[in-house]
Parts: structure tokens; sequence; C-alpha cells
């Protein structure tokens, strides 16, 4: 199958502006793609080509009017049910037309195509609006031999803007031109007088008697008359002309699609060629054709942009259909895979790149007798008929069908992975995706799933991440990233509801930036382009007011989504605050800075893990993230990347977490780290906002590994401390790398001899050569630290990156973690006003652990108590208080006794411990044996919380033979405490006896009744007949096959479904039970 | 004189020690104010590239570039700041005018409201910046001399009442936009600049520090406790 399209050429002006001029019409061609009517032959595409043509493309059909006529040879046509139907099929499509605000001034007999089976299909309908009537470009506009007599009269184009009636004068001549042959009126010479002498138009007075001797049917004769009436005022608007009797038979109601259809099929009797369309097409012909009388003018243009937004619509009138591709999907799909060039296809008609002298104005004037002084100065209107120009170059594509062999590719990274400090050996997909975009076959199989998830959205919603994470067919990006932000496919009023017109503050500001956004684009430089920009950014800012505000950038981000969505204003508002919702956690309030320094702060932290090299070096040249990546941040890179780049990284985007932002910032830095690494502070700088050409695809990989490789607790502590480069880690995430981590202990060497992580090494400046050839064999490098304030500096983490322990192996990562409070939420005064001393006390940081040193049961025990002593003993309480409640009376009151002296015992230790440590283990060990088995409970819920994240044994035991017993027997304990955690929130949630004594069951003091019937009006009891009663096995049997039959052949199914159920069928234990 | 932009390209991380003293650059750190959309990205485009761009895109948050220029025996590294012109920017711009040795505060002079936000930045900086910092007043779009609104009197007046520096220029045209640059490098005491630059090393790094309060203690401290402070400022 193949499929002819035309491309029509226009010249652009040569005055200053030109690229703008092109732009605009580019831009305002789009919403012609968006009419859809069965008399018009689709709008496909618009540019401007390499040699410097605007260019447009429609659908094309070969055969015209003229051609019919010549097939009769040359005479008039006299069947009056052709006549007829083609003079409905005209006016349908130009009511249609006017009805969307397009005029035509362009009908003639030659572009008025016919198709297969012979159905009228109006051309070059677009060229007098996207032009703004030959203003933007030079284009044939107004075949002189059809100009209506006011058009003639007011000797200018220009007047056409108001005479809105001109084509249906057209109209009346066309039907002339058909009843009685294109000679009765003109004869084919360039003297136009015989028809443009509007004084005596010499054919017309004639044209009656002309049209009965024909034997014209009556009402076809007064349908052209009304057509031809002289003032324009009285003259029909083709809405009143859908309305004449030569349609509805003197009924009063409008023609519908029945009286086209019947019309259409005397067509096909005439002896004229027909081709039968298939039902489904023409079902879908006429819903469109019924609704566009009833339908909304903006639903309207949702329906019918047959791109995308219609796929909507006809999931809900159609049962199934399998998706297929519009003529304007298969043209791009040929575009991407660069099959068609506009470029080539000219050169093949002869048609270059353009010679300046062809850029002057095609139009020469003639003078007429008539009209020579009116027109003296007037270029552009009349002209000889052969200056008149509407050639259409043709060419053909071939129709690709869904059913092809598809090329399968890798799949890239996905979000679905927890953390792992594990480096993936997946690697970067191989097949580059502008590859993959380029390919139309795989194109095709891509498009008509996504169309068929797009279909099925919201409940595909699943398969729709799933496949997305492969890739984005770029033809339904704009719809495909809808769905992903969950937008709702139903007709959305929200955008339409708020008031785009009324002056707001933001008004200046936007007008500032508009014109300065993403100006490269095509569509965005234009003046639709600007106005809908306008329009889009006033509505977000009047939608979030009191939330969000306007910020430079916003513009930036909103580009991308009106550029995919050009003609769907509402979706790409929709989508732009979906966006901000879902990405931009606090970057758009009134006062930011919070939201930015987090974001900043994370950027530094992963930096420092991941690459703790660049991060020493920025560090010691002062750069923060803050100087290069607020841009970045703000604008999720639409500032520094081009949209066709951008959309790739969005791609990502819209499937990752939310604050995946700071690991593509990370990736970026990192992809030049090299260069970053060799320079100044002010080279640096220069470097990050002239950034060198980033690969998308590697910055895509490098930030999706970043984000797997690196703890959470890295760049969401919520201690982090603004001007932190270290990153920190958790302290659970710090036992899942503690087998592959060499662990330096950079506390003072007498807190190291009181207690330490088996096997770490104490920071010594002589020690630095040990623990670099050390990091060798391991993934990690961590480093512990007595307080979070003194990570600030991690000097020691510094020197030994300096002194290249990071460097060693490149797959190696030196980290520093901090292990902040584990105090629990409480609402107890004591605790509160404590636990800052705990957290500064039992926060630490840790960098560098080990293997080779196994860490006996005892060990780390000892290390984790010793170093929650401190908080342990404050947080008590609570906990002390909870655990008693599981306790008998008698155990309580003697605790309760204890529990009395213990807050000054704490004060007495805190002071101890803040001079000598040790005295921590002595004063613990000397406790009452209760207290110490108590706090063994404690220190379980605490390793609990610890451990919490700890996968599963098999994993642990698997990940080390030294490691696993005690971590596994821990575990054992934990499982155990949780379940005694869980019994105690419930035993403290259950209300107190006191509380429970309040309650009780009041009636209602005034009661009232109400009638009823009596038995004999009213039996209750059940009709003995009833089914349930006699639903033997037999039934049950009988019913469970009906409701199967109907279910395998009745009922609408997917297939896929189908199967499903036909195995369901095979196990009827579940649908037994549905029944019952 | 006029000091065209040298074509040295920006030295290494090891700077060979020069012998001359007048032969290392001299760090200049600039920072541009002044409402959204008056040209100061394409004031420091013009300066540092030699280029206009008709359709800039805004600046966010703010940008960083460099340009040096030969001022007698001395060369001259601007280190320039180019900021956000939206009012809500207005909060990150003490991170980029501290320290800062010089500020071009530009208005557009079809724009009056323009030249008032100017002044309200001459008004902060003098409260605020570097009390030693030099300022010129700049009225961009100078090409557009059919829509001006703002009279040259009425800004000159403004200037010295205010001890400006004052020009009238064009990012489009080119027009006066090296004078301006000049005009600062020669009014800046450059040996006093070196003399204290090699004595406390404070680099244009300290000065753009991170925004907030305590934004720069860790980096600060870190640096101190590695020895490293030295190092910060580059090339010096
Ligand atoms: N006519 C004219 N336009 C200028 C001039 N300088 C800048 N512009 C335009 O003014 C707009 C804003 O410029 P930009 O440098 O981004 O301003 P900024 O927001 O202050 O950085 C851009 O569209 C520029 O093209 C100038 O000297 N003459
Ligand atoms: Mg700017």
């Amino acid at each position: 199958m193949s499929k002819v399209l035309g491309i029509q050429l226009l010249w652009p002006h040569l005055s200053e502006g030109a690229d703008r001029s092109a732009s605009n019409l580019v831009g305002r061609f789009q919403r012609m793609k968006t009419l859809n009517s069965p008399h018009l032959c689709q709008c496909i595409d618009a540019g401007t080509s390499s040699s410097g043509y605007i260019y447009t493309v429609l659908e094309h059909f070969p055969r015209t009017l003229a051609d019919l006529m010549n097939e009769n040879g040359g005479g008039g046509i006299k069947d009056p049910a052709v006549l007829r139907s083609i003079a409905l099929q005209l006016v349908s499509g130009l009511e249609y037309l006017y009805a969307n605000g397009v005029a035509h001034f362009n009908l003639s007999l030659g572009n008025v195509l016919l198709d297969a089976s012979n159905s009228v299909k109006l051309s070059n309908y677009h060229l007098y609006h996207i032009t703004k009537g030959g203003e933007l470009a030079e284009v044939s506009i107004g075949n002189p031999a059809y100009l209506a007599p006011e058009l003639i009269a007011s000797g200018s184009l220009d007047a056409m803007k108001y005479c809105h009636k001109g084509d249906v004068w057209t109209v009346g001549l066309i039907l002339v031109d058909m009843c009685l042959g294109s000679s009765y009126r003109y004869d084919g010479s360039d003297d136009l007088s015989k028809i443009l002498d509007i004084q005596t138009m010499p054919w017309l007075d004639h044209l009656h008697g002309a049209l009965v001797a024909a034997n014209i049917s009556p009402d076809l004769i007064s349908f052209i008359s009304r057509c031809l009436t002289m003032s324009v005022v009285e003259r029909p608007s083709f809405y009143q002309l859908l309305r004449h009797d030569l349609f509805t038979g003197g009924q009063k109601a409008p023609p519908r699609t029945e009286s086209l259809r019947d019309a259409q099929t005397s067509l096909d009797d005439s002896d004229l060629p027909s081709l039968q369309r298939p039902a489904i097409e023409e079902k879908s012909i006429r819903y469109r054709h019924l609704s566009r009388h009833n339908l909304h003018q903006r639903q309207q243009q949702k329906l019918e942009d047959s791109d995308q937004s219609d796929y909507f619509l006809s999931s809900k009138h159609s049962i199934y259909q399998p998706p297929q591709l519009s003529l304007t999907e298969q043209y791009h799909l040929h575009k991407l895979g660069a099959s068609i060039s506009i470029e080539q296809i000219l050169a093949k008609y002869g048609i270059g790149s353009i010679p300046s002298i062809d850029r002057l104005p095609l139009y020469v004037s003639v003078s007429t007798e008539l009209d020579k002084h009116s027109l003296a100065d007037n270029t552009r209107l009349i002209h000889h008929v052969s200056s008149y120009q509407d050639q259409v170059y043709t060419f053909t594509i071939d129709l690709i069908s869904g059913d092809i062999e598809v090329p399968v590719y890798t799949v890239g990274l996905a979000f679905t992975d927890p953390w792992t400090p594990t480096p993936s050996a997946r690697s970067k997909p191989r097949k580059p995706l502008q590859l993959k975009e380029k390919n139309a076959f795989y194109q095709v199989s891509r498009l008509l799933k996504f169309k068929q998830i797009v279909r099925e959205f919201p409940l595909s919603a699943v398969e729709l991440q799933k496949e997305a994470a492969i890739d984005i067919p770029p033809l339904l990006r704009g719809i495909v990233w809808a769905c992903l932000l969950g937008i709702s496919p139903d007709v959305n009023v929200e955008y339409d509801f708020i008031d785009k017109n009324t002056p707001t503050s933001a008004d200046r500001q936007l007008e500032l930036d508009i014109p300065r956004c993403h100006q490269y684009n095509e569509l965005l430089s234009s003046e639709e382009g600007h106005m809908k920009m306008a329009r889009i950014l006033k509505a977000w800012v009047l939608s979030e007011e009191g939330n969000l505000v306007y910020w430079q950038g916003l513009d930036s981000l909103m580009a991308p989504f009106l550029a995919l969505n050009f003609n769907d204003e509402a979706r790409a508002f929709l989508c732009l605050k979906a966006f901000i919702g879902k990405y931009f956690d606090g970057l758009f309030m009134e006062d930011n800075s919070v939201a930015l320094n987090r974001h900043i702060t994370a950027v530094k932290c992963i930096t420092s893990y991941r690459d703790p090299q660049l991060a020493s070096h920025l560090i010691e040249l002062g750069i923060t993230p803050d100087m290069f990546a607020i841009p970045w941040i703000m604008t999720m890179f639409a500032q520094i990347f081009q949209l066709d780049r951008l959309y790739h990284l969005w791609d990502t985007i819209l499937l990752g977490p939310k604050d995946f932002c700071v690991f593509l910032v990370y990736a970026i830095v990192h992809q030049i780290r090299d260069q970053l690494l060799n320079k100044d502070f002010s080279s640096c700088l220069v470097l990050f906002s002239e950034l060198p050409p980033i690969d998308i695809e590697t910055c895509i990989y490098l930030a999706v590994e970043a984000w797997r490789l690196t703890p959470p607790s890295v760049y969401s502590l919520p201690g982090l401390s603004l001007a932190s480069w270290v990153g920190q880690i958790g302290i659970q995430e710090f036992t899942e790398i503690v087998g592959r981590s060499v662990i330096v202990d950079c506390r003072s060497a007498e807190s190291f001899q009181n207690h330490h992580v088996a096997g770490s090494i104490s920071f010594q400046p002589q020690m630095l050569e040990t623990i670099r050839k050390k990091s060798h064999n391991y993934l990690y490098v961590v480093c512990i630290y007595a307080t979070p304030t003194s990570v600030r500096g991690a000097a020691e983490a510094h020197e030994l990156v300096k002194s290249g322990v990071s460097h060693v192996n490149p797959n190696m990562s030196s980290q520093s973690i901090t292990q902040t409070s584990q105090s629990k939420d409480s609402s107890n005064e004591s605790i509160s006003s404590t636990s800052s001393t705990g957290s500064s006390k039992g926060g630490f940081t840790r960098m560098v652990s080990d293997l080779g040193k196994k860490l006996s049961r005892r060990q780390e025990k000892d290390v984790l108590v010793g170093k929650n002593i401190l908080k342990e003993d404050v947080v008590s309480p609570t906990l002390v208080q909870s655990k008693l409640a599981l306790e008998k009376e008698k155990q309580q009151d003697a605790l309760n006794r204890k529990l009395g002296l213990r807050p000054s015992k704490g004060d007495l230790k805190l002071r101890n411990i803040l001079k000598v440590s040790d005295s921590n283990d002595s004063l613990f060990q000397s406790n009452e044996s209760l207290e110490k088995s108590l706090n063994f409970e404690q220190k379980q819920t605490k390793l609990k919380s610890i451990l919490k994240r700890r996968a599963t044994r098999a994993e642990l035991e698997s990940a080390g033979s030294g490691v696993a017993p005690s971590i596994v027997e821990t575990q054992r304990r934990l499982s155990r405490s949780i379940i005694e955690d869980s019994l105690e929130n419930k035993l403290r949630n259950r209300p107190d006896v006191m509380e429970l004594e309040e309650k009780g069951i009041y009636f209602c003091e005034t009661v009232e009744v109400h009638t009823t019937f009596r038995k004999s009006e009213y039996n209750r009891k059940p009709d003995g007949d009833v089914t349930f009663k006699h639903l033997t096995p037999q039934l049950k049997v009988q019913i469970r096959n009906e409701l199967n039959t109907y279910k395998k052949n009745e009922m609408d199914v997917h297939v896929d479904v189908l199967d499903f159920l036909l195995q369901r069928r095979e196990t009827p234990a579940t649908i037994i039970d549905m029944i019952c | 004189m006029s000091a065209p932009p040298t074509n040295e390209s920006a030295p290494g991380t090891a700077p060979a020690p020069a012998p001359v003293p007048s032969a290392k650059p001299v760090q200049v750190k600039l920072v541009l104010l002044g409402e959204a959309a008056v040209g100061k990205s394409s004031l420091v485009l013009r300066f540092v590239n030699n280029e206009f761009q008709e359709n800039k895109e805004p600046t966010i948050g703010a940008a960083f570039l460099t340009q040096k220029c030969r001022l007698e025996d001395k060369i001259i590294k601007f280190e320039i700041w180019d900021t956000a012109g939206q009012e809500r920017f207005a909060s990150l711009a003490p991170m980029y005018y501290r320290n800062a040795q010089a500020a071009v505060v530009a208005y557009d002079i079809t724009k009056q409201a323009s030249l008032e936000k100017a002044k309200s930045w001459v008004k902060e900086l003098q409260r605020q910046a570097n009390p030693n910092i030099i300022i010129a007043l700049v009225g961009n779009k100078l090409d557009l001399e059919a829509e001006r609104t703002v009279p040259t009197e009425e800004a000159q007046a403004y200037a010295s009442e205010q001890g400006l520096l004052f020009t009238e220029a064009s990012a489009k045209s080119g027009e006066f936009v090296m004078e301006v640059f000049t005009e600062i490098a020669k009014k800046i005491p450059l040996e006093h600049l070196l003399a204290s630059r090699s004595r406390t090393g404070a680099g244009p790094a300290t000065g753009a520090g991170a925004p907030g309060a305590g934004g720069a203690n860790g980096r600060v401290d870190l640096n101190q406790s590695s020895g490293s402070a030295a190092t910060a400022g580059g090339c010096c």
C-alpha cells in the first residue's frame, strides 16, 4: 500500500525578519493539522527546507474535479445526484473550515480533489490562513478565475479579511462550471475581462436560462443563484447553505451523513469507478462527522488531533480495535527514518535552492483595460492566469503495516532495583537511542504498543512504566509524558476555567522572558508559540497562587511540554503543573532557599561519595555547586540542553524518583571531571558555564548507576549540614557495606582504645600508606568520626583522598559516613531535652572497614553498645516504661523505684563520659542485673532499628563467613524484639482504664415510631421458590458453564485476556467462588 | 587609553612563578546587577566574546565568565559574576557581590523603572558590599535612542551625586562597552590588590561562598585543618 502526498511551496519574503515569518507560518500551520474532516486533505507537516523554501505537506489525490469533467468530455455533468453530492461535500467541507475559523480563498476546479471512491477532498485550503493572507510568505492566493466580485472591486487581497463570503461565490462558480462546462464562463485565454468585468459579467445574465436549458434541477439552480448573490450581506453562509432545499429536500433539518451517503451511493451508481471503503474507516468518519455538530469547539480540536488525542475518544466509542497508524504518523516515521527528504523530492522536480531572483514577488501586475487605474500600483491582485500558480509537488510513501519483524534492543537501567552496594554488571545500552528513533520498523512496533497502552490508560499504568523504561516513541512523547505524570486523559476543563486575560503581577516578567525562551525552536519562536506560552504560564501562576510563584526558568521548563503538545494547551499546562508538583519540591516557592540548599547539599554529598577525588579538588578551589548548578536544577536542565536532547533526559526523569535531578547534576560534573581536575577556580567555573558536549545517554547511565549505588542516607539524612561536602552514611547502610570496607577510625587514640569497630584502623599520618594499600582490595573506605561537627572538616578523609586512596582502583569509592542519633521519637520531655546531647555524643562517622578480620559476636556487640551507651542511657526511660507495661505489678514497682534514681545517674555518667569514655563500660557493668537485662532489650531494639534494612539471612551468610554468624544471631534476637516491640506498641495505644469508664452506650431519649407494613400487607418470609434454595451442584455447574461460554464467546475482551479466561476455565473452583 | 582583551588562555593550575610582578594577572572580581532583561548578560557577552545574541535566554541564578585586559603594564583578569535579574533571585545576590572589587549596575535607557531598580542596587551595594567597591552605572541599549525614556542628564546627575562611574552603552552595537570595563580597571587600586591578595589568599573562592548563614564554615574548617587555604584563589 502506498499513499500520495503533496508539497506546496511558499516563498519567504526577502524583508527583514524573514526567519521569524517562516516560524510564524509553521506555528500557524500546527492548528491546521488538527482539522479533520472527510472532505479535507489532511495537513501533515510544514517546515523550512535547507534550501530556503517554506513547504507544507498535505495528503494528496491525483484526480481533481477538472479531471472528472474532462472524463465527461469537457461538457457539463448531467447526473443530478452527482452534482448534488459534490455540492453537498463541498459545502460540508467548507462549513467545517469556517466553523474552525479558516477561510479557503483558493478554491478552484483544480484543487478540489477526488479520492478513489469519488469523495471530495479540498486541498490548498491552508495557504490563505497560514500566510495570514500572504503577509508571511509569497504564495498564490485567490485564483483570479474564481474571485468574488467584492474582491475584484476592492482591488486588494487584503479585502479578503473582511469578506468572509468570498468562498460561497466561488462554490457557485464551480457548480456553474460543472453544470455547463468550464468554457461557458471563460475560454481559457489570458484575457480575464470576461470574468472580471463585474459591471457586466456577460455570462451572468444568461446563466439562468442556460442552466434551465441544460436541464439542471430547479433545486440546484436555486442553490447556485443563492451562492451567486451579488450582495455580500444577502449571500448565505455555508451554514445556511447546508440547510438549503437542495440537501434537505424541503425539510427543515440539516442534512446528516445519511443523505451524504445516499448521494454518494448514487454517485457510485453512475459509471464512475468506485472503491468500497473499509467499514471501520467509514464508521469512524461518520462518527467524527456527526459529532462535529454537537461538540464544543475545543473538544472538537482535541478529538480531531489525529496524532494523539483521539485515541481516548475513540476508545470510548468503539469496542476493541487494534491501534492503527494515521497518515501523519506514517509520514513522520518515514521522516524519522530519513527516507523522506523534501529537498530530494523537490530536486526531482528541478527545484534547487532558491536563486535570489526567484525570491522576488511571484505576481506580476496585469493591467486589464478595466482595472488599469484602480490596480495600477497593486502588484498583488490581478495577474495573468498563467502567473497564478498552485502547483503541488507530489510523492508517494509506502505505508508501513504493523506486522513486521521488529528489531530487539537491549534494555537500559531501570529504577526498580533498590540501592545496592555492588556496582551493576549491566553496561550502558549499546544501541544509541538516536539509532532506535531512526529505525522506522522499530518505531512502528513501539508506536502501536504505546497507542494501545495510552488507550487503556490508567489501567495500563504498570505496563506504561515498564515500556517507557525501554524508550518512548518520539511521535507519542507528548501524550506518554502526560500519562507518566498521571494526567487523566479525560477532557479536563480546569485550564479552560482559568482566566488568562486579566493582567497579573507576573505579566511583566513573562513579557521579558517569553521572547527569549528556546527561540531556536521553530514552534516556540512563532507568534502562536509566544501566545500559547504566555497563556500557559499565566494559567500556572494563577492556579498555584498562594502556593508557588513564577521564578525565571519556569518558562524554560514549560517549553518542552508546549513543543510536544502544541495543539493542546490544556495538556501542556497540566503536564507542567504535575511535573513541578512532583519533581520540584519547594523550588518554586516564594522562599526557595531551603529547597535549593537541600539540592545543593545533596549534590555535594553524592559527589564526595561517588567521586571523592573530584569533590576534594572542588573543595580546595572553593567551588560549590550553587555556583553552577542553580540553573540546571531550576530548569531541570532545560536551559543547558536543547529540546531534542532534553527529551531523552526527561524520558528518564519522568520515571525516576523525585530527587533524581541531583544525580544528573553529579553525572554531568563527573563527565567533565578530568578537565576540572586540571583547572583553577575561574577556569572550572567557566567550564561549567560553557559545558563541552555532554552525551545524554552516558549521563543518564551514570546518574542511574550513581543512584543505585548511593545509600539514601548519604544525601537525605535529616541532620545533613549545609556546609558539609562530606557524604555521610547512616548506620543501616553502613552495616551493609561494612564487609567490603576499609574502616578508618578518626577519633582520638583514646576513644579508639576504648572501643572500636573490629578491624578498623586508627588514623595516624604514618598509616596513610597502609590504608592506601589496603584499599586496593576493598570497595569502600569509611571514616569514623566522633561527632557530626568533626565530620565537617573531615581532614583525615580529605588527606586519604589526596594520598590517592580513591585513585588506586576506579571502581573504588571512599566515603565518609556519619551515624546520626537513632534516638526514638518521643513526646517525653526529659528525653527530647537530652536527645540533642545524645546525638552529638552518639553520632560518629566511620570510614573504611575490613573483611579480613572477623567481627566476632562479642566484638560487634561491644562496638554497638559502646557507641550507643550514652544515648541509650538517656533515652531509656521511655523504653523502660513501655517495657514495664509487660511486667508484673510487683516487678513494676521495684523498677519504678530504680528508675526514679536513674536520671541523676544518667547525668553523672554524662559528665564522666565527657571526659573519659571508658568509665562508661565500668559504670555500665556495675549496674544491677535486672537493669542490665533491660538494657539488653534496649540494645535489641536499637539493633533492630539499625539493622532493619538488612536483606535476608542467605544474603548475609553469603556475604562473608566471618561476619555472618554474629549478624545472623543478632537478627534472630532482633526478630524477637520486633514482636515484642509491636506488642508494646499495641499496649501503649490501648486506652487507659480511666478513659474506658467514660464510655458507654446511651439511647436517644425521644423515640420515634414509624408506621410499618402489616403481615398481611407484606410478608417478610422469603419466597419458597427463590433460586438459592435450589442451587444444586448440577445447577452450579450449569451456571458456571453458561457464564464461561458467555465470557468465551460473547463478552468483548482483549485477545490476551481471552487466553487467560480459557485457562481459568480449566480450574472451575475459582469461578465457582466468584459465583457464590 | 583602551584595554583590548588579550587572547591569552587561562593559566594552568601550576603557573610558573613570574619574575616580573606586573606580568601576573591581577584578579578583579566584578559583579553585574540590574533589572531583568536590561542587557546584563549581553554586555558581558559583548565584552568577553564580542558577540551579541538577539534572544539571549534569561540568566538563572548566576553565570560566571572571565576576561583579561591589558592596562598599561598590567594584565587584569576580570572574574565576572552575571546575576539573574528577577527580583526573587535578589536573595542570592550577596553571595556574588561579597568581596567584589567592582560592580556594574545596568539599566535600560528605554525603561524608566529599570533606573529605579538600578538605584536600589547601588544603595544595597553601598550598604552591604566591600566599602571600596567601584560601581559603574551603565545605561544599556543606546542603539534604541528613538525609544529612550531615561534622559542621560538624569542618570548622569545621579551617578555623580553618588560617586559612580557612568556611561551609556549598547551591547548590540558594541558602543562603549569596552570603555565601561576600562574605566573600572583604571580606577581599581591594582597595587593594593596585589599586595593584599598575596597576604590573605582571599581569592574569589572565599568571596563566593555558599548562600545562607554559616555557609562557608565547612570549607573553611576543612581548609584550615588540612592546611590548604593558601591554594584557594588559583593562579595568584
Ligand atoms: N536593542 C538592544 N537590545 C539589547 C541590548 N542588550 C540586550 N538586548 C536585548 O535585551 C534582552 C535581554 O538581554 P539580556 O542580556 O538577557 O538581559 P539580562 O536579563 O539583563 O541579562 C535580549 O533580548 C537582548 O537581545 C542592546 O544593547 N540593544
Ligand atoms: Mg542575564
